[in-house]
Parts: C-alpha cells; sequence; structure tokens
C-alpha cells in the first residue's frame, strides 16, 4: 500500500517538473495572490507588510519552475509587473519549501545548508521570513494543516530519491 | 587640550617596552597609560614590572602617569594581576572592565574608564561618576554627534578622553587568533604574538586590509585619525586625545597632533587613516578627506 | 535547572512552551533588544498574547532589553523597562548600567538580570552589578572554560545562568565591535549584528559570495554549508593563506557538560536563537527538555544520545557544532 502510494506521488511529482516548467506563466500566481490577500488582512491592515510596498519579491520553486512574484500595493498583495527585476529573491525546491510551509523545517538550517537561497535585498527575504514564522498558525484550518504536513513528509521523501 | 599615550596593545620584549617609554619622556605628552591590556600570559612584564616602570616614570618625569587593567579577565591569575595594579597605592588607574571598577570604588578611589568599558549615554555616565570615575574615555564606535549629546545631558562632566589616533580596539575573545593562525594551543602559544610588534594584518579575499589580529584582540585595520577634527574636538569641550602606542612613527604622531594645539594643524603630516565612526558611520570609511576643522 | 528559551514570534514561544520551557526570553520590536532585526519580536499586543500563555501554562516569561541605551533616545530604553514592568514580567535581562539604574529606582520589585552582554566575568564584577543595582541573576559571556565557570560559580552570590546552544559568539559579547566597522550598525546600540541590509548574497563564477556593506566575507563552494554573514565567521588572507582567521561556521553546544554544569550549581540554562523559526525552537527545546530530564535522573551517568546530537547539529550553522570556550584547546 506504501509503495503504491510512493509510486503515485513520485509519478505525479516528476510529471509536475516536465510540465509546469513548459507553461509561460504559473496558472496559479492569480489564485495564490488572492489566497494570501484574504488570508493575511489582518496583517495587512496593521502595516506589516509594508516593506513591500512598491517591492518586488520573486519567489521560486526550483524543481518544478514556477516563479511567483509578488508586489504590494495599497492593502494589497499585487502580481509584481513582468520585465522589472526583482528587488529580492528566494529560492528552494518544492520539497523544502513545503518543509518550510508546513513547520518541519527551520528556514536558517536549510539556509546554512545551501537548500535555500536568498539574492538581492536580503532585508525583504528575512523580514518575509519573519512575518511569514509569526503567522498565528491556528487560522489555518486543522484539515489545511494536517494535509500540508503529509504532502509535505511525501514530497520530502520522494524529491529526496 | 592634553595628549595622551594609549596603553600598548601589542606585545614587545621588555627591553623594547623600556626604551620605548624611555623616549616618550622627551616628547610633549601629558600623560601616559602604562599596563598590560590584552593578555595575562604576556610576562615579559609582570604586574610588579608595570607598577616598578610606572613609578620610576613618575619620579622623573611631571606627566601624569596611569596605570591601565587587562580588558578581558577569565582566570584568577588574570584578577589577581588586576587586584596588584587597582592596590598600587599611589598611581591613578584606567579601568577597563568592570572588575577594576569594582575594586577600586570599593577601596573609595578615583579611577578613570577606558573604551572598552560600555559607557555609551549620560545615565551610565553619572552612574560611575558616582563611583569615583573622574575620566571617562568613549567607546571607540561612538560618533561626535553622541559625544556631545551625553555631554550637554550631563550635569557634572567628567574629563573626557577621545581615542584619536592608531589601530582601535574592536574586539576581544577568549580564542587567541595569533596562536590559531600558527596552529598553537592557547595554552601552549610560545608567546609568538611578540614576532609581530604592529599585529598580524588580516585582509579580505580580494585585498582590502580589514583588521589587525593581536592575539585575543582585534584591531581596525586601519588606523583612526581625528587630526583633521581637531577644531571640532576642541570646540565640544574634549580634554584629552589618546595616541595608541606604535612601534614606528610614534614621535611624528605626537609632533602632529601638538602642533595642531599649537595653531599649527597639517593633516598632511599623518596617514588618512579613517574617521568613519568620529562621522557617525562605518568605522572603516574616510569622510573628512582633506582640509582641517571637518564637521560631521 | 531551569531551560531558558528564545521566542522572536508567539508562534515560537508556544512552540518553547510546548517542549518543554521553564522560561522563555522575547524582545520588543525595537533596537532595545539584541536581535532587532525585521519582522522579529514582540509588539504591545503580541507582548500582552505571550504573557497570557505563559501564564496559562505556569512558565516565566524574561523580557531582553539588552542594548546600550543611545544618548538621545534614553526615553525609549526606559519605556521598555516600563511595558516589561506593566506586563509583570518575571524578569528583564538589562546590560547597560545607566538603565539598571532606572530600573532600580522606579521598578524596585522588578527582578534584573544581567545580560551576556554586560560581559561580567568575575566575581567582583558580578559583585558590582548585585551591589548597585540587586540583580538575582547573570548570564555568563560564553569567553569562559569550563573550569572558570565552575571557580566563578563558587565564588558568585547570583544566580549563574549559562548558553547551552545556538550561534556561537566567539568575541566577549557587548565588547565587539566588528559589526559596526564594517556597516556603522552594532549589537552594542542598534542591536543587531551584520544588518540584513548591509548583507549581500550574490552567485558568482568563483562560488556564492557573500558581502557585507560591499566588503567580501566569504565565497562558498558548491558543497559547502553557509553560515550567518558575520565577520568572525568569514574567511580571510592572513600571512598570505586563505583561512577562518577567527572562526567556522558553527554553533555552541555544552550539552556534554550538563552534568559539571549542574555539579557546579549553574542554575539555568540557555538556547540562543530569537531569530529562528518555531521549527527550529520546538526542535531544540525538546531535544534540551530530555537532555536535563536525564541529567537529573542519572546525575554522572549522563551521556548525550545520538538523536540528540544530530537534531542540534542538523540545526546548527555550518551544520557543526563546538564546546567553544568551555573547552580549553578550542581558545
Amino acid at each position: 500500500m506504501l509503495a503504491v502510494r510512493q509510486s503515485i506521488s513520485r509519478i505525479g511529482y516528476r510529471f509536475g517538473c516536465k510540465i509546469l516548467p513548459l507553461l509561460p506563466q504559473w496558472p496559479g500566481e492569480v489564485a495564490f495572490i488572492k489566497l494570501l490577500n484574504r488570508q493575511l488582512s489582518e496583517e495587512l491592515d496593521d502595516g506589516l507588510f509594508d516593506f513591500l510596498d512598491e517591492q518586488i519579491l520573486e519567489v521560486t520553486i526550483t524543481d518544478l519552475g514556477i516563479q511567483l512574484r509578488v508586489s504590494k500595493r495599497g492593502e494589497h498583495f499585487v502580481r509584481a509587473p513582468a520585465g522589472v527585476p526583482a528587488d529580492s529573491t528566494i529560492s528552494a525546491n518544492s520539497a523544502d519549501f513545503l518543509a518550510i510551509a508546513s513547520g518541519r523545517e527551520d528556514p536558517d538550517t536549510l539556509f546554512f545548508q545551501r537548500r535555500l537561497c536568498l539574492g538581492g535585498q536580503t532585508e525583504i527575504g528575512l523580514t518575509v521570513k519573519n512575518r511569514l514564522d509569526a503567522l498565528d498558525r491556528s487560522r489555518i484550518p486543522q484539515w489545511a494543516q494536517r494535509g500540508l504536513e503529509v504532502i509535505a513528509a511525501e514530497l520530502a521523501t520522494v524529491v529526496a530519491n | 587640550m592634553q595628549l595622551a599615550l594609549g596603553p600598548a596593545q601589542y606585545y614587545w620584549p621588555r627591553t623594547d617596552i623600556n626604551q620605548f617609554y624611555e623616549q616618550m619622556l622627551s616628547t610633549p605628552l601629558d600623560i601616559l597609560y602604562l599596563g598590560e591590556l590584552v593578555c595575562g600570559k604576556r610576562h615579559q612584564l609582570r604586574a610588579a614590572d608595570w607598577l616598578e616602570l610606572a613609578q620610576q616614570l613618575a619620579e622623573v618625569s611631571d606627566k601624569q602617569i596611569v596605570l591601565s587593567t587587562l580588558t578581558l579577565l577569565e582566570s584568577n591569575a588574570d584578577f589577581n594581576w588586576v587586584r596588584k595594579i587597582c592596590d598600587n597605592g599611589q598611581l591613578l588607574v584606567e579601568a577597563n572592565d568592570l572588575s577594576a571598577v569594582q575594586l577600586l570604588a570599593e577601596a573609595g578611589l578615583p579611577f578613570t574608564c577606558g573604551p572598552a568599558v560600555n559607557i555609551y549615554n549620560q545615565h551610565t555616565l553619572a552612574q560611575l561618576m558616582s563611583l569615583g570615575m573622574t575620566r571617562w574615555t568613549a567607546p571607540v564606535e561612538m560618533s561626535a554627534r553622541q559625544l556631545e549629546e551625553v555631554l550637554n545631558a550631563c550635569d557634572k562632566k567628567p574629563e573626557v578622553e577621545v581615542f584619536a589616533y592608531g589601530h582601535m580596539p574592536l574586539a576581544y575573545s577568549a580564542r587567541c587568533f595569533t596562536a590559531r593562525h600558527l596552529g598553537l594551543d592557547k595554552d601552549n602559544c610560545d608567546y609568538r604574538c611578540m614576532e609581530y610588534p604592529h599585529g598580524l594584518p588580516l585582509e579580505s579575499q580580494e585585498g582590502e586590509e580589514l583588521f589587525v589580529i593581536n592575539g585575543i584582540q582585534t584591531l581596525s585595520g586601519e588606523p583612526t585619525n581625528l587630526l583633521r577634527h581637531y577644531k571640532q574636538l576642541c570646540e565640544l569641550g574634549i580634554d584629552i586625545l589618546r595616541l595608541s602606542p606604535q612601534w614606528q612613527q610614534m614621535e611624528q604622531i605626537i609632533d602632529a597632533f601638538d602642533r595642531a594645539r599649537r595653531d599649527d594643524l597639517d593633516p598632511e603630516l599623518l596617514p588618512p587613516g579613517v574617521d568613519g565612526y568620529w562621522c557617525g558611520r562605518p568605522g572603516l570609511e574616510l569622510i573628512a578627506r582633506s582640509g582641517s576643522g571637518a564637521q560631521a | 535547572m531551569e531551560l531558558v528559551c528564545p521566542a522572536g514570534s508567539l508562534p515560537a514561544l508556544e512552540a518553547a512552551v510546548d517542549n518543554g520551557a521553564d522560561a522563555v526570553y522575547i524582545g520588543f520590536n525595537d533596537e532595545t533588544n539584541a536581535r532587532n532585526f525585521g519582522g522579529l519580536n514582540f509588539n504591545d499586543k503580541n507582548a500582552l498574547r505571550a504573557l497570557e500563555r505563559i501564564r496559562n501554562r505556569g512558565r516565566k516569561l524574561f523580557v531582553a532589553i539588552n542594548t546600550y541605551a543611545k544618548p538621545d533616545s534614553f526615553s525609549r530604553w526606559q519605556a521598555a523597562v516600563d511595558r516589561a514592568a506593566g506586563l509583570n514580567a518575571d524578569a528583564v535581562i538589562l546590560a547597560d548600567i545607566g538603565l539598571m539604574g532606572y530600573a532600580r529606582d522606579k521598578h524596585p520589585d522588578l527582578s534584573l538580570h544581567l545580560s551576556v552582554q554586560a560581559s561580567a566575568t568575575s566575581a567582583p564584577a558580578l559583585e558590582f552589578y548585585r551591589q548597585q543595582f540587586g540583580i538575582r541573576r547573570a548570564v555568563l559571556p560564553r569567553v569562559l572554560s569550563l573550569k572558570q565557570v565552575q571557580q566563578l560559580a563558587a565564588a558568585s552570590k547570583v544566580e549563574l545562568e549559562v548558553f547551552g546552544f545556538g550561534s556561537l559568539c566567539i568575541m566577549a559579547e557587548g565588547r565587539c565591535h566588528l559589526s559596526s566597522y564594517v556597516t556603522g550598525e552594532s549589537p552594542n546600540q542598534n542591536g543587531v549584528c551584520s544588518p540584513a541590509k548591509a548583507v549581500e548574497w550574490r552567485n558568482a563564477a568563483s562560488g556564492l559570495e557573500t558581502r557585507l556593506n560591499g566588503v567580501l566575507i566569504d565565497r562558498f563552494a558548491e558543497d559547502e554549508n553557509a553560515g550567518y554573514p558575520t565577520l568572525c565567521k568569514g574567511r580571510f588572507m592572513v600571512d598570505g593563506k586563505r583561512q577562518h582567521a577567527l572562526e567556522e561556521p558553527t554553533s555552541l553546544n555544552s550539552m556534554a557538560l550538563l552534568p559539571e554544569l549542574k555539579a557546579a550549581g549553574i542554575q539555568a540554562i540557555k538556547l540562543e536563537g530569537r531569530q529562528r523559526s518555531p521549527a527550529y525552537v520546538a526542535q531544540i527545546v525538546r531535544t534540551w527538555r530530555e537532555a536535563i530530564d536525564e541529567v537529573l535522573r542519572r546525575g554522572a551517568d549522563f551521556a548525550v544520545k545520538e538523536s540528540w546530537r544530530e537534531t542540534l547539529s542538523k540545526n546548527s550553522e555550518g551544520k557543526q557544532t563546538t564546546l567553544g570556550a568551555y573547552d580549553r584547546p578550542w581558545q
């Protein structure tokens, strides 16, 4: 049963690695930014992400070839304009991003191990990391948290193999 | 304005030390600080030898002789060294850590505080003055503006001394970096730091002179030089300028500052060095490149 | 032995409490604390929430106000002490003598701990702070050998706290100006070593370069582990040799010394890392909780478990740990 699940995960992962980099833009970008705006509305109201005003943060998921370019205007996160170089970049593979998101791994640890890379203005990347660390996880529904943990654990083994 | 020779940072042979201070007697310096600042293992001159040298100098000269204590105390031997200096019974002591402050305050003696004692504001200054501190050498990273703010906020001012020329002491560690460089244990260091009378330069991989290694101490790669700021130093009411001992060109350095106080300031007499800290900038920057009386 | 744990955010504080912290130390989100990084630390709202969670679980809250107050804004540091007193924090961790005088006069019931930033390394130095300000506890600098810690513990009239684990400062704390020499900002006055705005990471042909205000600190080859971009852990040229002239990227780990530290009468073990994530806090606090419980049970028979060692190494700078100054040969 475990072997079947793992091979399905592996096939899915390889398919993603092949297909996603071929797309001109990750179709999930708009939806993801919408999700950020909804989930982080309190923090946005409190001005906790003002440091991103008119700044471009580029997040690259290296194995899947996905790029997410975010900026902030007014009280909202927005998609950053194409063709403008990013002020700050963060990159890692999908398993490591999920490990951070699910609270399995510490970003500094991954950074020391060269699995998480920062570029451009370090302060933006560092502040984003700290703000995300400070988010109240209890606001994420239990099922979603558990889902994240399961996928993170799964992907950790798949990518490692 | 008085000129002071700070305590020696490097480890020099005994004969050289004696000769160096002999030479200093014939300079226009007003104050000499003597004593081991960096490492309690250095034994060319032990505490008793420094006391003896200091007393000899005090007898033959009308310069003020001040005894400096170790900066970073680790062992009981270090502490006993500091106790001997504090108990000297005659000369003023510069405390370079709170152990010395405690001993001197308990004994009811006046004392001065060196730049490694963290006095960053008027309230700390007042606390220590209430315990007997009469002179303050500001931390090397403080700017002219901050110094002015402290002094403006003081009811009662101590004598104020500024580190005006020389490689600045930036850090102290448990580890001896000279021994590390030579592949030796600190406990078996063979006192090899004596081979580096100017310390051991540390450069970036691109050849930028960053620091100077001196046993457990790390100094700035460039000397600070506040000669160009002489006028501002006077205006701020600074009483004493500290010139840090170096093996070569000490007389020229003293002469350049002495000329400044005789209205004959010539900044070109000395290498430019750095003045970033004084100007509220990173310490390694040089802000006032030419002219005199530059403002921060 | 009290386990004192770091928290730079509420989730980190919860992770510390959930995993067995006896006390958690936090800072306010400004330059009054020595981990003054963007997005980190507690505003008033979160400090209150932190206190509530600490009280619900019967633990202690310490507030670190451990930088040196600037002459033009001393009131900000005073306000931080007032805020900590208003929270009814179990202690404030201070380094500035002027500020300690203020705390003593204004809040006589507030318990004072001497910060590691005050660099008190001898019995008379500790006595100075006890007599003048009534400090209850002092955190010892990471410059003393085990023998020196034992001697100090025997002579001290205040409780002593020592570092157990975390990023290693190799310089005497509060007496290092390397960061301000290159960037203009220092741990003492700005609460930050190598401020992020001065740090640059760049992939170059020769490897990953890290620069601080333009100064090259190191170049890492493909397979090398990295560390924090601090000057003391860079690679430099000395006498024509390229070397980690001061220290390699590494973290302090004194777990193996727990029986000796306990026997010496050390009252608390401090874990470093307010800048790290809740994931780090959870892992290292759980590990140290188990180790301290084991030392209480087994005394001198205590041995460091392999799994503990792995967890701590994994979370270390450069993926390696050292006994640091506790171990004389390191010095």
